[in-house]
């Protein structure tokens, strides 16, 4: 199984908002709310140094978050963050409900069908709004497997394999 | 301007029948389609359709939430590569 990865991206600084030194978010994460309860986040800058900065309040509007983070007070000092990336630790603890994987879990495992025939690893995670969509590339040939259970029948993370049935066509 | 209700939904035809055949011998079979216009009925649930989106076929499952909007809408045309870093986003196997 591949290691867990310290830090896990939440979001991104696109801009300052207003002149009290908050910032505008893009969220790259599923759960919003999160900024709300998360004391601390790190921000990776551009150059791949990390920044570790409180929480000071969050705000979310539609589906952007505005953040004032603690001793960022001016436009000035919110507009050097433009770019960064926001991170936060991986809660280990967290726990997926059933037939749910984190996606960088997912990437990189070997996809096989039930005829034990390798058809690749899967390189990408499509989210599309019917069912996600992996797709898994063996070099030459790249096939496009839909996330459903009549097709996915097994995961094994520690394996790293990912065995499906592919429906008639699908291949 | 809606489409008029006399008419009723726009189905392409090769897709129906191929759906009904499906459905008479009751089969599953991805098929694959450009038709990404045509409105989904109730006869498509439980099919997977792959849909054109100008490059690629889209695998897509077709459930019942999905009836009344048309193909195209669940088979996107431009992909966002998404940011640098491992984010914490999961994948549901539906």
């Amino acid at each position: 199984m591949k290691a867990r990865p310290e830090f896990v991206s939440i979001g991104i600084v696109t801009k300052p908002h207003g002149t009290r030194g908050e910032i505008q978010v893009n969220p790259i994460t599923e759960e919003l709310q999160q900024f709300k309860t998360i004391k601390q986040v790190y921000l990776k800058m551009s150059q791949g140094e990390r920044a570790v900065f409180t929480i000071e309040y969050a705000s979310i509007r539609n589906d952007k978050v505005v953040l004032k983070l603690e001793g960022i007070n001016n436009r000035t000092d919110a507009d050097n963050l433009k770019g960064s990336l926001i991170e936060k630790h991986f809660d280990l603890s967290a726990t997926l409900l059933s037939d749910e994987y984190y996606i960088f879990d997912l990437i990189g495992l070997n996809v096989k069908t039930a005829d034990n025939r390798w058809l690749g690893k899967i390189t990408e995670v499509l989210s599309l709004p019917a069912n996600d969509v992996y797709v898994v590339q063996n070099g030459t040939e790249e096939y496009l497997i839909p996330a459903i259970k009549d097709v996915i029948k097994f995961i094994d993370l520690e394996a790293e394999i990912m065995l499906i049935q592919p429906i008639e066509g699908l291949l | 301007m809606a489409r008029s209700i006399k008419k009723g939904p726009y189905i392409a035809q090769q897709l129906v029948d191929k759906i009904q055949a499906l459905n008479n011998a009751n089969q599953k079979k991805v098929i694959k389609t450009w038709s990404r216009r045509s409105t989904i009925t109730p006869d498509f649930v439980g099919h997977t359709l792959a849909i054109h989106n100008g490059n690629k076929f889209i695998p897509v499952f077709i459930s019942e939430n999905m009836v009344g909007h048309k193909l195209g809408e669940f088979a996107l045309t431009r992909t966002f590569r998404g940011h640098a870093g491992k984010s914490d986003k999961k994948s549901k196997i539906k």
